[in-house]
Order: C-alpha cells, then sequence, then structure tokens
C-alpha cells in the first residue's frame, strides 16, 4: 500500500518540482506577452517607416511649395533692382558718376531726391526691405534713407560686387550679414544685389544692392512647420545659408538622409535657392514611441489580468487534484473508508472516478481477507467453546474444589479457586483496558498457582502504590511479563519476584525484576533486536504453531506486548530490558498515565 | 439456623454443606434441593428459612425463578447467589431481587464462610461464639499503627506490602482487617489522607500545584488534579484560590 519512497521524492535526475500554478502562470505571462510584444514590435517599425514616408512626402511637397513661392518673392524684390533700368534719370545719374573711383563725392541734392523718390516707388510697402542701395563706380552711394544711409561706400566693405560681376547682370542673393552701409547701428539683413549695366552700351555703371530683414522669408516660412523639431534652411548657389539669419550666414555642410534625420531638398528654378527641410527622425518616432507606450501599458494590464485570472483558473484546476491528492495520502495511512468527490467532470473528475474505484476494490479485498481471518478465529473459538462449556468447566472445578474440601485439602481447594478466577479473566475480553488493580489481582491468581506449583522456590513482592491502583492497563499486560521472569529466571535456587511501580512523569513505569539465573548475553541480543525491530504483530502462523518448544512463542509474547503497547500509545512506549543489571533480569514497562476520569 | 441448599450437582452441594457445616457448628439445618421447583416446595413446607444459597442454572425451574418466588413469598429471606455465570444479566436481575451476594464458582472457602457468618450475625441477635472477643483491641492497635504509618510516608509510594512489612502482617489479611475495622478500603483511605494533606499545603503553602501532588506521593499532577476534584469538586488551583 506505501509507495516506495524514491517515487515520493524527485530523485536527483530529474527536475525540480515546479507546481501545476507557476506552470500555468508562466505560459499565460508568455501567452499574453509575446503576442503583444510582438504586434507592438512590427507595429512600431511599420508605424515609423510608414511615418517617415509620410514625412518624406510631406516636407517635398513643402519644399516644393516653399520653392514656388521664395521663387515668386524673389522675382518680386527683383523687379526693385531692374526698375533702375527702366529709369532714364537714374541711368542718367549712375553715367555721371562712373568715373574712377574716389572718397569724399558729393551728392547733389537733385541726384540723391531723385534715386531716392525711384527707389521708395519701388519698395513701396514693402516693410521687409531695410533698405535700398545703388552704389555708382566713383564711390558715390545712393540709397532710400536719407538720413541712415551713408553717402560714401568702400570696396573693402563690400565684397560682394565681385561676385554681383561675376554673375554679370544676374541676380546675385547674399546670405545675412551686417551691412557697413548704415550710418547708425548696421541691421543683420540678406540682400539681393545686381550689377547694373548701361543697357545701350551694355557698359558696367554700378551696383544695386537689396537689404531684406528676415520678416520676408518668415512671412513664407512660418506657416510652414512640418513636425515639431524640423527645422527649414535656405541656401543660395554657393550654399551659403541664407535663412535662418541666427545661424550666422556660415557655409554651414548640407545635412543628408541618415540614420538620425531626414532632409528634402529642392531648388527654386530661378535664384539658384536651395531648399532644404530638415526632419529629426526622433519627431517621426515620438507618435510611434507613443503607439508603443500604449501597447505596453495595455499588456501590462494585460499581464496582471492574466495573473489574476491564472491564479484563478489554476485554482479550478489545482483544487481539485490537491483535494485528490489528500485523499490519496490518507488513503496511504490506512484509512481505506476515504472517496474523494467527483466535483468537475473533466479529466480531473476522471482520475477522481478511477481512485474512488480503485480503493473501493483495495478496501473491499483488504476487508475480504481480514474478514476471513475473523471468521476463522471466530470459528475456532466457538469450536473451542462448544467443546467446554465454560459453566461446564467452572462447575468443575468447583467440584473438584469442594472434593478437596472434604478431604481437608485447603490449598487445593484455593488454588482450583485461583485457577478459576484465571480462567475467567482470560475468557472475559469485554474490555481491552483494566485498571492496574485488576492486572494485580490477576497476576495474584496466576502466581498463587505457580506459588502452589513451585512451592518455597518462589517468592513475590508486590510494591504498587495505592495511587497507582486506578491506572488504566492493557489487559493480560502483566502476566505474560511475570510468566517470562519465572520462566527464564528460575534455577534450582529459589528466585524472588519484585514488581514495583513508578510515576515518570506523565508515564506510569512498571519494572518486574528477579534475582535468578539473569539472562544469556545471546538472549539479550535476541529480545533486543526484536524489541527494537518494529514489525508489524504476525499472528504465530503455522510455522511457530509447529514449533512446539514455546521459547519461539515466548518470544512473540515479549514482542506482542511491545507492538501492542506501541500501537495504543505510541513509538515512545513499550517493553525495555534494564541491561545495568548484572545478576537477575529487570524488565521496564512504560505505559502514559490513564485513569478513569468518572471512577469514584 | 435453616438453610436451604439449592444446587443440582451432588459434590458441590455437598462441598457447600461442608464449609456451611465448618462455619455454623450448632443449631444447624441443612435442607438440600437440586432444582428450583423442589427447593421452593421446601420452602414453602419448611416452617422457617433463615438463608438460601442457589445455583442458577438448573433444570426444572432454575434459580433466577427460585429467587422470584421466595420474593413473592417472603420479602426478608436472605438469598446468596452461588454461579458459574458471571454475565451482566444474571448478576443483575438476582440482584433487583435483592440477594445478599453473588458468588463466582469456583468460590473461595472463605468468601462463602463470610458470608455466611456475616447473615448468621446480622440474623441472630445473640453474639457469635467467643473465641474472637479478645481481638478487637490488637486489631484495633494495629490499625492506628497503619493509619501512622500512613500519615508519616504520604509522600512516599505506599503499598500495601509497605504496610503489612511494618505491622508483621500478611498484606490480604491487612487489608482485610483494615477493611473490617474501619469500614473502608485501604487504597481509599490512603487517598482521603492524601488529599488532606493536599489541602493542608494548597491553603498553607504557596507551593506549585505539581510539587503538591509530588509531596502528596502523587507525582503525576494531572492525575493528582483529577482526584483532587473527585474527592473535593475543585480543582487544586480553584481550591487554593477559594481559600
Amino acid at each position: 500500500m506505501s509507495m516506495p519512497p524514491s517515487s515520493m521524492r524527485p530523485s536527483r535526475l530529474s527536475p525540480a518540482f515546479v507546481s501545476l500554478r507557476t506552470k500555468m502562470l508562466v505560459l499565460f505571462c508568455l501567452m499574453i506577452t509575446v503576442p503583444f510584444l510582438l504586434s507592438g514590435a512590427i507595429t512600431y517599425s511599420k508605424y515609423s517607416s510608414r511615418a517617415a514616408k509620410d514625412a518624406q512626402a510631406y516636407s517635398d511637397q513643402l519644399a516644393e511649395q516653399v520653392a514656388i513661392n521664395l521663387e515668386r518673392y524673389v522675382r518680386e524684390l527683383e523687379r526693385i533692382t531692374l526698375s533702375l533700368y527702366y529709369d532714364d534719370n537714374a541711368l542718367n545719374i549712375l553715367t555721371r558718376h562712373s568715373g574712377a573711383f574716389r572718397t569724399g563725392n558729393y551728392l547733389t541734392s537733385d541726384e540723391s531726391s531723385k534715386m531716392n523718390q525711384l527707389i521708395s516707388s519701388a519698395i513701396y510697402e514693402r516693410t521687409e526691405v531695410a533698405g535700398v542701395f545703388i552704389f555708382a563706380l566713383d564711390g558715390s552711394l545712393f540709397s532710400n534713407l536719407q538720413e541712415t544711409g551713408r553717402s560714401n561706400w568702400l570696396p573693402p566693405e563690400n565684397e560682394w560686387m565681385r561676385q554681383a560681376e561675376a554673375d554679370d547682370g544676374g541676380l546675385t542673393i547674399l546670405p545675412p550679414a551686417a551691412s557697413p552701409n548704415y550710418l547708425t547701428d548696421p541691421p543683420q539683413v540678406a540682400s539681393i544685389a545686381r550689377l547694373i549695366k548701361n543697357p545701350y552700351t551694355n557698359a558696367k555703371l554700378g551696383f544695386v544692392k537689396v537689404d531684406l530683414t528676415s520678416s520676408g522669408f518668415e512671412r513664407i516660412l512660418s506657416s510652414v512647420q512640418i513636425t515639431e523639431n524640423s527645422t527649414l534652411y535656405i541656401f543660395n548657389r554657393n550654399g551659403d545659408v541664407i535663412y535662418p539669419f541666427e545661424s550666422g550666414g556660415g557655409t554651414g555642410a548640407l545635412p543628408v538622409n541618415d540614420s538620425r534625420t531626414l532632409v528634402s531638398e529642392r531648388e527654386t528654378d530661378y535664384g539658384g535657392l536651395r531648399i532644404v527641410g530638415i526632419i529629426p527622425r526622433s519627431d517621426l518616432q515620438k507618435n510611434a514611441r507613443e503607439l508603443i507606450s500604449f501597447i505596453l501599458w495595455i499588456s501590462l494590464a494585460s499581464l496582471l489580468a492574466a495573473y489574476l485570472i491564472s491564479v484563478l483558473a489554476s485554482n479550478q484546476l489545482v483544487k481539485p487534484i490537491r483535494s485528490l491528492y489528500m485523499k490519496m495520502k490518507r488513503v496511504q495511512n490506512g484509512e481505506l473508508s476515504e472517496r474523494a468527490p467527483i466535483l468537475t467532470n473533466d479529466e480531473i473528475g476522471l482520475l477522481t472516478a478511477g481512485f474512488n474505484g480503485m480503493v473501493s476494490q483495495l478496501d473491499k479485498n483488504i476487508k475480504e481477507i481480514y474478514e476471513l481471518g475473523i471468521r476463522e478465529k471466530q470459528a475456532e473459538l466457538s469450536a473451542l467453546q462448544s467443546q467446554i462449556n465454560p459453566h461446564f468447566l467452572y462447575n468443575t472445578l468447583e467440584s473438584i474444589s469442594m472434593a478437596a474440601g472434604r478431604d481437608r485439602h485447603d490449598e487445593l481447594s484455593r488454588v482450583i479457586s485461583s485457577l478459576g478466577k484465571l480462567l475467567r479473566y482470560t475468557v472475559n475480553r469485554q474490555e481491552s483496558k483494566v485498571t492496574l488493580r485488576e492486572e494485580l489481582d490477576f497476576v495474584e491468581n496466576y502466581l498463587s498457582i505457580q506459588s502452589f506449583r513451585l512451592e518455597d522456590r518462589l517468592r513475590t513482592d508486590i510494591r504498587v502504590d495505592f495511587s497507582h491502583e486506578s491506572v488504566l492497563v492493557p489487559k493480560l499486560l502483566l502476566q505474560p511479563l511475570v510468566e517470562n521472569a519465572i520462566e527464564h529466571g528460575m534455577d534450582s535456587r529459589p528466585l524472588t519476584l519484585t514488581l514495583t511501580t513508578k510515576a515518570d512523569d506523565q508515564d506510569l513505569l512498571i519494572r518486574i525484576e528477579d534475582d535468578g539465573r539473569g539472562i544469556a548475553p545471546e538472549r539479550l541480543r535476541r529480545i533486543e533486536s526484536m524489541l527494537a525491530e518494529a514489525e508489524p504483530i504476525r499472528a504465530p502462523s503455522a510455522e511457530d504453531a509447529a514449533a512446539p518448544s514455546g521459547k519461539k512463542e515466548k518470544g512473540f509474547a515479549l514482542r506482542n506486548i511491545h507492538r501492542r503497547l506501541q500501537i495504543l500509545y505510541g513509538d515512545a512506549y513499550g517493553l525495555s530490558l534494564d541491561k545495568s543489571r548484572t545478576q537477575g533480569a529487570a524488565m521496564h514497562v512504560r505505559i502514559p498515565f490513564q485513569w478513569e476520569e468518572s471512577q469514584q | 439456623m435453616n438453610i436451604l441448599l439449592v444446587e443440582d450437582e451432588p459434590k458441590i452441594r455437598q462441598g457447600l454443606r461442608a464449609i456451611i457445616e465448618d462455619v455454623i457448628k450448632s443449631e444447624l439445618r441443612i435442607m438440600e434441593a437440586d432444582n428450583g421447583r423442589a427447593a421452593f416446595e421446601l420452602f414453602r413446607t419448611a416452617e422457617r428459612t433463615d438463608l438460601v444459597i442457589t445455583d442458577i442454572r438448573m433444570k426444572e425451574m432454575d434459580g433466577l425463578e427460585l429467587l422470584r418466588r421466595i420474593k413473592q413469598e417472603q420479602k426478608e429471606t436472605p438469598i446468596v447467589v452461588v454461579s458459574g455465570h458471571d454475565e451482566f444479566e444474571y448478576a443483575r436481575e438476582a440482584l433487583r431481587y435483592g440477594v445478599v451476594d453473588y458468588l463466582l464458582k469456583p468460590i473461595e472457602r472463605v468468601e462463602l464462610a463470610k458470608v455466611i457468618a456475616r447473615i448468621q450475625a446480622e440474623g441472630k441477635e445473640a453474639a457469635p461464639a467467643g473465641d474472637e472477643s479478645a481481638e478487637p483491641d490488637k486489631e484495633r492497635l494495629v490499625i492506628r499503627k497503619v493509619k501512622e504509618l500512613i500519615q508519616q510516608s504520604l509522600g512516599l509510594d505506599i503499598s500495601l506490602q509497605f504496610l503489612a512489612e511494618r505491622v508483621y502482617l500478611h498484606p490480604k489479611y491487612l487489608s482485610e482487617t483494615f477493611k473490617r475495622e474501619t469500614g473502608q478500603n485501604l487504597s481509599d483511605y490512603v487517598t482521603e489522607r492524601r488529599i488532606a494533606k493536599a489541602k493542608q499545603l494548597l491553603t498553607g503553602t504557596t507551593l506549585k500545584v505539581a510539587e503538591v501532588a509530588a509531596m502528596c506521593g502523587i507525582p503525576n499532577h494531572k492525575y493528582f488534579a483529577s482526584l483532587f476534584k473527585q474527592h473535593t469538586g475543585a480543582t487544586p488551583t480553584e481550591y487554593r484560590e477559594r481559600g
């Protein structure tokens, strides 16, 4: 019935015990997290590549739009520079001033006012124009600014002229710089410049330069914002930054499409301006990140939910298994009447039903075996009883006793009376526990018969405190021990048998001692090993019965008493030998101090 | 003294008769019957019956039926049952009819002798034979000695053997004498003295209950508490608190 211990514990090779609940928990968590993470990753990559593509298209479109607007703007501004060509006064003035370069030219008020008028009409309502300068070849400088504009220019301050000359009447767009041609604080302006030539002779007449504040560009670009951190740059033909002004006019390296930025470029058809939109990829990924974090939160929440559900579900699943396991343990401990309730209609239900069937079968088999044994015993007993009717036996003894009495055999009469009591006590099996007093009476009866047999060779001394007399002891506990002591202790010398009791904490110790020949070492070993053996009581089998010597039976008597005590009271109780004795033998019985509460 | 002896086995009947004759030496008339019916006839025709000694299981009419009839006829007649049966049913029925004693076969001679002597003493106003008159004083002395011994040894193990050795008597004889003289079992007396000492220690000292138990010769203090409660109706602690 009991399993070998190795199958109870996981062996060294097999993996450690992992409960079903843990397994389910892991499974559930995996089932939740893996798809979520996978779909999250895919969504993320798809979404961000899609977003990049969209942003690219959008920024290309914007750049296109910006380019168109810018081109139109540039054309409008160009018209300011071109207006000179259609003004004879201006051309005359410039022609007049086309002498060799010198400093300290004087501008007549007529000239300057004429120029002023011309310019002012050209730039009418263009607030972003900081100033328009017309440079004559002799060093004279005309402008629309009468108070703040200078009237002379110096070549070193106007390096741009070389480029304008190179452009040969084409439009030159200059990056933002502090213009030196102002009397007041020079403003930061981008400019468009042009070489002025005589329309008829094509001779060089001077330069015109329109200074622009950033507001014009801003008007065009302000509405253009692709993403939060995107920036738009405008470069001229030389790669100088025209816009934004804050970049200091440096010729920054053009950014290219790389892992961190998305770049879209567009060149204007006219003016050679390049519009570069730079979008940090992080901007594009921002939305994707938001999405991902959203997904992560959802999966976290799902994980929590999954945990709870799996705990509940595993409880549902594991509970019947656990209860089945508990029942199995109980069956293992011999409670064969245990049945497990079938709670679920599934595999576990089938398992439970199978278990129940198995246990009932086991129970039935064991009962059959037991019952068979009991019936055999009963049959034997009733056979014995039918052969010797107790009434007949007692009457016979009485007759003998009376006969003895008549012949004045008082001792014989007493022995027969004792024998009758002995028989009565033995046969009367109604109670399994009796008081020590009753047990002692029985022993005294037995001793009185033994004394009759052994005459002077047996002396007995029973010292039991009155308070111990009401202690409950198993019936027929002492007589076999006394018999054992007499049998093994008796030799030719008289034997003194002492029976004493002693309270030891919550136990009662009964000591049966003799001063006989003692126990031979070999027998001592046998008794000890027998007492140490925790074998269950074995009914004397055929082979024991076949051994008529009685020695074996006596051995069984000791062991049976020992086992009986252990079964009744636990392993701490039972028989033991007093090994300190050098003469005679002493046997200890340890039983718990129990008494009948309802006495008196 | 008229005694009706009912027993179906002649040998036992003879034996019983011998014992009765040993106990009662004069004015004895024994009527014998081997079944209940014959016995009842004898009982009805006899002018006086002082004691009926009967077996239970007999032919014709069993002992219990005989008891019932005799009790119907004459309630006061003392009856002693001598039976091989110790079945509870028999004993209970017999006791319901008010038998004086129920002795089990094979009986001890002394047992029966004692019962007969007691009934004889109860029935007769006259004092029994004079050979016992000298003893009481001596016996009372023994009892006093025993009581003293017990009082001195309350903390020790007190066994019958222990007491018997010190008064130079056979244990069985001492036990019987004590019971006869004091009307109390020796073991009950010892317990009573121990409880009395415990009471005194509980109220007079602040010793722990377990220590008191040990000092009164009952070292198992749970058992002590149980005994104490049986005798006083209170646990040792309750008793002490009550003062």
